[in-house]
C-alpha cells in the first residue's frame, strides 16, 4: 500500500535484561507504516508484537534496551534523540490503549481527575478546558452517561465502558497515530465486537493511522487493511489482509491459519513449541517446526523478499522476487 | 471511604477484647505461673508483714476467677500497686515518665517517616543505579544494627570522645534551676518555648539529638525498604504506563498517582513501625539514662520490682493497641478499597 | 548462577551466613582456650588489654580473650536463632493452616488469640515471658518463640484463606483426601515460598531480639558468651575499654546483615515479577 510513510523502522533490535537471562524480544525488525492505514501486528505471546508497539510509543520498561536500529518519525530518529521535544512530540502524536481496561486507570482517583491530568499536560491547557475536551472525547467514544463516567472510580465501571474511556483518553488529544495493544482480549465477545467497531469508526472520524496488536486473525480481518505476522521477534510476513489470509506465503502463517478451529475440519496445530525468547538463532527461529524447511534455514537468517505489495521473510521465496 | 460508625464501633469492640486478652495474659504470667506471687509483689528483702499484706492485696487465698475479677477491678480503677523501688503508686510513676518517652518516640518516629518515604522513592526511581544501591545498603545495615549497641557507640563517640553532643539526661539540672525552668506539659522542648527559655530549649534540643537519631534508625531503614519495594511495584503497574504513554506530566504521575498508591500500605504498616520505635526507645532510654517508661521498666526489671514491671508492660501494650486502632482508622479513611 | 553475579552483594550475604554457620558449629574446636567461654578464669593481669596481635579483639574485665568469647558466642546465636524460628514455625504453621482451612468459629477464635499476642509491641511480650521464665538459653528460645508464632500464623492464615477456594484444593477435597493431608501436602507447599523468605530474614531478627533480651538481663545468664550479654558486660567499662562492647555488637550487626541480604536475595529471586524486572547496570 503506497502513501506517505510516517513511521519507518529499520534494523530494530530490542533486548530485555532479566535475572533469568537476556530476552531477545525484537531481532532485526524492518517496517514502514504509512499514513492513514490500519495495520495489524499478529503473533503469539512472546512474538515481540507488544515490544514493537512499546518501542514506537517510547514506553518500554526499565530493563529494556534498544541495542540497534532506528525509528524515523517526522524526520527524526526517536530512538537516538534524547531531546525532550522529541519525547513531547511522540506523546502528543501517539495515543495508546492497552489490553486490560480495568487496570488502565488508577483505582484511587476518579476518571475525571485522570483525564484532566493527562490532557492539561499534553495539550498545555487549563483544567477547565481539559475537562471540556474530555467530555467531547467521551461523547465521541459513544459513551452515553458522560457525567457519570467522569465522576466514577474505575472499579465502578464495566470493562466495556472503561475501554471506551481509555480510547477516549488516548484520542482526546487528537493524535496522529493510535496504537491498540490487544484492546479486546479481556472483554466478553459482544463487547469485543462493539469496541472493534468503535475503533474503526473513530479511525475514520479522527483520521488516524491505526496500529493494532492482536493474536487473533479474526480481529485482523475485521479491522485492518494490512497485516504483519511476527514470530520470535521477527517479521515473517507483511501484506494486505485479504491477500495474506487468502494466500499465506510464509509456512508459519499458513500453519497459524490452519490451526484456527473450524467446523468440519480436524484440528491441526503447529507441531512443537514457540522457542525460548532467550535463545539466539543462527538461522530461522521457525526451523524445527517448519515442514517446508530447507538446509539453509537452520544456518542462515531468512532473507527479506518483496513481492509486489507483500513482503515475506523466508528462504523459500528467495529468488522469486525476480519472477514477474 | 467506609469509615462508618459501624466500622469504628467494631474496631473499638475488638480493642476492648484485646485489652482484656492482654490483661488475662499478664494475669496468667504474674499470678498463675509463679509459685509464690506474693513474694514477687512484695519485692525482695521484704519483711514478713509486707509479704502477708501482699497475700491479702492479691487475694491469693481466693479462687482464681475471683482473683482475676479483683485484678481487673484494680486495673480499671488505677490501682496498679506500689513500686517498692520508688515507693510510689505504679500508675503515677508511669504517667510521669510518659512525656519523656513520648518526646523521644515522636521525634524519632517523625524522622523515620519524613526521611524514609522520600528516600524510598528516590531509590525506586533510580532502580538499579548506584544511588539506589547506596540507599539500599544504608537501609539494610540500619535494619541489622542492635539498637542498644548503636546507642552505646554513639554515646561514646559523640558524647565522650568528641564531646560534641551531650549524652544523657534531658536537661542540665543546674541550668534549669538557674534559669528558672518549670515543667508544665512534661515536654521540655514545648515547655521551654512556652516560657521563652531559649537556653534550656537549646540544651534540651542538644540532648535529644543522639537519642532521637538512634531511635529513628531501625524504623527509618524499615520504611525505606518498604517504600522502595512498593514504589517499584507500583511503577510497573498498568495505569502508570497508560497515563504516561498518553502524555501525563511525569512529576504529577509520580507525586500524585504513584505516591497515593504507595502511601496506603505504608500507612497500614506505620503501626508496626511505631511499635519498633517504642521498643527501641526503651533501650535507648536505658543507655542514655533518659527518664521515660523504658528506663523505669528497665530499672524495675533489674531490681525485680514486679508491680512496676507489670504495670509498664500492660501500659505499653494498651498504648500500642490504641495507636494501632488510630492507624487502622486512618488507613481505612485514605484507601477506599479497605474492608474490615 | 547468573543471579549471584548480577548482584554481588547477595553473594556477600551468602558468604556471611555460611561462615556464621560453620563457625557456630565448629566454635569450641577452633578457639585456643575454650575454657574462656565459661570463663571462671580470672586473670587480672590480662584484663582490659587493648586489641593487639595476641588478643586481636582485646580482653575483657576478667582477662578473657574477647575473640575467643565472640567466636564461642557464634554457637549460641546460631542455636538460638534457628531454634526460635523453627519452634515458632512448628507452633504457628498448624494453627494458621487450621484456622485458614477450617475457617468458621474456630478460625476466628484462633486468629483473635493470635491478635491478642500481636497486640503487644515487638519484643515486649518476649521480655514479659522471659522475666517470668527466668534466664537461660532454653527459656530465651521459648520466650521468643511464644511471642513470634502469631506472625507466622497470620501469614499462613491469609495465604490459606486465599488459596483454599482455588481449584486444586477443591479437587483434593473431592477426591476424598482428609483435611490434614490437604493442608500439609497440598496447601502448604504452595504457600511455602514467602514463608521461606520470611523465615530466613527472621533468623537474623531472632538473633537481634535474643541479644536484646540478654542485654536487658532477661536472656541468657553470665558467663554464657552470648553477644548481647557481652555488650552489656562491657557497658560499664565503655569509657576505658570500648572494645569489650564494640566487637560483640559488631558481630551481631554483621551476622544479621548477612541474613537480611540473603532474605532479600530470596525475595528477588523467587518473586517472578521482580525477577523479570531488575535492571543490569548497562555497559554502553
Amino acid at each position: 500500500m503506497s502513501g506517505t510513510t510516517i513511521i519507518s523502522i529499520r534494523g530494530l533490535v530490542v533486548n530485555y535484561y532479566t535475572f533469568g537471562g537476556v530476552i531477545k524480544a525484537l531481532r532485526d525488525v524492518d517496517l514502514d507504516i504509512n499514513h492513514g492505514e490500519s495495520i495489524c501486528i499478529v503473533g503469539e505471546s512472546g512474538s515481540g508484537k507488544s515490544t514493537l508497539a512499546q518501542t514506537i510509543a517510547m514506553i518500554l520498561p526499565q530493563n529494556a534496551v534498544v541495542e540497534r536500529g532506528s525509528i524515523i518519525y517526522d524526520s527524526v530518529d526517536i530512538l537516538r534523540s534524547s531531546s525532550l521535544d522529541v519525547l513531547a512530540r511522540v506523546r502528543r502524536d501517539i495515543g495508546m490503549v492497552f489490553q486490560d481496561p480495568a487496570t488502565s486507570f488508577s483505582p484511587l482517583f476518579p476518571i475525571k481527575q485522570q483525564f484532566v491530568d493527562v490532557l492539561s499536560e499534553v495539550l498545555k491547557v487549563t483544567p477547565e478546558e481539559a475537562l471540556r475536551i474530555s467530555r467531547e472525547a467521551l461523547k465521541n467514544a459513544r459513551l452515553i452517561e458522560v457525567e457519570r463516567v467522569l465522576n466514577s472510580y474505575p472499579h465502578e465501571l464495566s470493562g466495556g465502558m472503561l475501554q471506551r474511556a481509555s480510547i477516549a483518553l488516548a484520542l482526546a488529544k487528537k493524535p496522529k497515530v493510535l496504537i491498540a495493544d490487544e484492546p479486546t482480549t479481556n472483554l466478553d465477545v459482544t463487547t469485543q465486537a462493539e469496541i472493534l467497531d468503535l475503533i474503526k469508526v473513530l479511525k475514520r472520524e479522527y483520521g488516524l493511522t491505526l496500529i493494532m496488536i492482536t493474536h487473533n486473525f479474526g480481529v485482523a480481518a475485521h479491522v485492518c487493511d494490512r497485516v504483519v505476522v511476527m514470530y520470535a521477534g521477527m517479521i515473517f510476513e507483511d501484506g494486505p489482509t485479504r491477500q495474506v489470509l487468502d494466500n499465506p506465503l510464509h509456512p508459519y502463517t499458513r500453519g497459524l491459519l490452519m490451526a484456527i478451529p473450524r467446523m468440519g475440519r480436524s484440528l491441526t496445530p503447529i507441531p512443537g513449541f514457540p522457542p525460548d525468547p532467550r535463545e539466539v538463532f543462527e538461522g530461522c527461529p521457525f526451523y524445527g517446526r517448519c515442514n517446508s524447511a530447507r538446509g539453509e534455514c537452520s544456518t542462515q537468517k531468512p532473507p527479506r523478499v518483496v513481492l509486489g505489495e507483500r513482503t515475506v521473510h523466508c528462504h523459500l521465496y528467495w529468488g522469486s522476487q525476480w519472477k514477474s | 471511604m467506609p469509615v462508618t460508625y459501624e466500622y469504628v464501633i467494631k474496631r473499638l469492640f475488638l480493642l476492648v477484647l484485646v485489652v482484656l486478652g492482654v490483661l488475662v495474659i499478664t494475669f496468667i504470667l504474674t499470678r498463675v505461673i509463679p509459685a509464690r506471687p506474693e513474694l514477687l509483689w512484695a519485692g525482695p528483702h521484704a519483711p514478713l508483714e509486707a509479704i502477708k499484706r501482699a497475700r491479702e492485696e492479691l487475694h491469693l487465698d481466693k479462687p482464681i476467677h475471683v482473683q482475676l475479677a479483683y485484678y481487673l477491678r484494680d486495673f480499671f480503677t488505677g490501682n496498679w500497686g506500689v513500686s517498692w523501688r520508688t515507693k510510689q503508686p505504679v500508675f503515677q510513676d508511669i504517667l510521669s515518665a510518659l512525656p519523656a518517652t513520648l518526646e523521644l518516640v515522636i521525634i524519632g518516629f517523625a524522622i523515620a517517616v519524613i526521611a524514609g518515604i522520600p528516600l524510598g522513592f528516590y531509590s525506586a526511581l533510580r532502580l538499579g543505579s548506584i544511588k539506589d544501591d547506596v540507599v539500599r545498603s544504608i537501609a539494610v545495615i540500619g535494619a541489622s544494627m542492635p539498637i542498644f549497641w548503636v546507642a552505646l557507640i554513639l554515646q561514646l563517640v559523640f558524647g565522650i570522645w568528641l564531646k560534641v553532643l551531650p549524652a544523657g539526661k534531658r536537661v542540665d539540672t543546674a541550668l534549669a534551676i538557674v534559669t528558672g525552668f518549670r515543667s508544665i506539659t512534661g515536654f521540655y522542648l514545648l515547655d521551654s518555648l512556652i516560657q521563652g527559655n531559649m537556653i534550656v530549649f537549646i540544651d534540651a534540643l542538644k540532648r535529644l539529638v543522639l537519642p532521637a537519631i538512634t531511635v529513628s534508625l531501625y524504623p527509618l531503614s524499615l520504611t525505606i525498604r518498604m517504600v522502595r519495594s512498593l514504589a517499584v511495584e507500583v511503577l510497573n503497574e498498568n495505569f502508570v504506563r497508560f497515563l504516561e504513554v498518553n502524555g501525563i506530566n511525569r512529576r504529577t504521575l509520580i507525586y500524585r498517582y504513584v505516591l497515593r498508591s504507595v502511601i496506603s500500605p505504608v500507612i497500614a504498616s506505620l503501626g508496626l513501625s511505631f511499635g519498633y520505635t517504642l521498643i527501641g526507645a526503651f533501650m535507648v532510654e536505658l543507655v542514655y539514662v533518659w527518664p521515660g517508661i523504658g528506663y523505669y521498666a528497665g530499672m524495675a526489671l533489674l531490681s525485680y520490682d514486679y508491680p512496676a514491671v507489670l504495670g509498664s508492660i500492660v501500659f505499653v501494650a494498651l498504648f500500642y493497641s490504641a495507636i494501632n486502632l488510630v492507624v487502622d482508622l486512618v488507613h481505612a479513611w485514605i484507601d477506599p478499597r479497605v474492608k474490615l | 548462577m547468573e543471579f549471584a553475579v548480577h548482584r554481588k552483594i547477595y553473594l556477600v550475604g551468602l558468604v556471611i551466613v555460611t561462615l556464621f554457620v560453620i563457625t557456630g558449629i565448629l566454635a569450641p574446636y577452633i578457639v585456643r582456650r575454650p575454657e574462656d567461654a565459661w570463663g571462671i578464669t580470672y586473670n587480672p593481669e590480662k584484663a582490659f588489654k587493648q586489641p593487639s596481635l595476641e588478643n586481636p579483639l582485646g580482653t575483657d574485665a576478667l582477662g578473657r580473650d574477647l575473640l575467643n568469647r565472640v567466636v564461642l558466642g557464634t554457637r549460641f546465636s546460631l542455636i538460638i536463632g534457628v531454634s526460635v524460628v523453627s519452634l515458632s514455625l512448628f507452633i504457628g504453621i498448624p494453627i494458621g493452616l487450621l484456622a485458614g482451612y477450617l475457617g468458621g468459629r474456630l478460625g476466628t477464635v484462633l486468629m483473635r488469640i493470635a491478635d491478642i499476642f500481636l497486640a503487644f509491641p515487638p519484643l515486649l511480650l518476649a521480655i514479659a515471658f522471659a522475666s517470668v521464665l527466668g534466664r537461660g538459653v532454653l527459656n530465651t528460645i521459648i520466650a521468643l518463640a511464644l511471642s513470634w508464632w502469631p506472625w507466622y500464623t497470620r501469614l499462613i492464615y491469609i495465604q490459606t484463606t486465599s488459596v483454599k477456594s482455588l481449584a486444586y484444593v477443591d479437587s483434593a477435597r473431592i477426591m476424598g483426601l482428609n483435611p490434614i493431608t490437604i493442608m500439609f501436602k497440598h496447601i502448604l507447599p504452595n504457600i511455602a515460598t514467602p514463608l521461606i523468605t520470611q523465615a530466613t530474614l527472621d533468623i537474623g531478627s531472632a538473633i537481634l531480639e535474643a541479644s536484646a533480651l540478654s542485654f536487658l538481663g532477661v536472656g541468657v545468664p553470665p558467663p554464657t558468651p552470648e553477644w548481647g550479654l557481652l555488650v552489656s558486660e562491657g557497658w560499664q567499662y565503655i569509657n576505658m575499654a570500648w572494645w569489650i562492647s564494640f566487637f560483640p555488637g559488631l558481630a551481631i550487626l554483621v551476622v544479621v546483615l548477612g541474613f537480611n541480604l540473603l532474605g532479600d536475595a530470596f525475595k528477588e529471586y523467587l518473586d517472578p515479577r521482580v525477577r523479570n524486572l531488575m535492571v543490569r547496570r548497562k555497559v554502553k
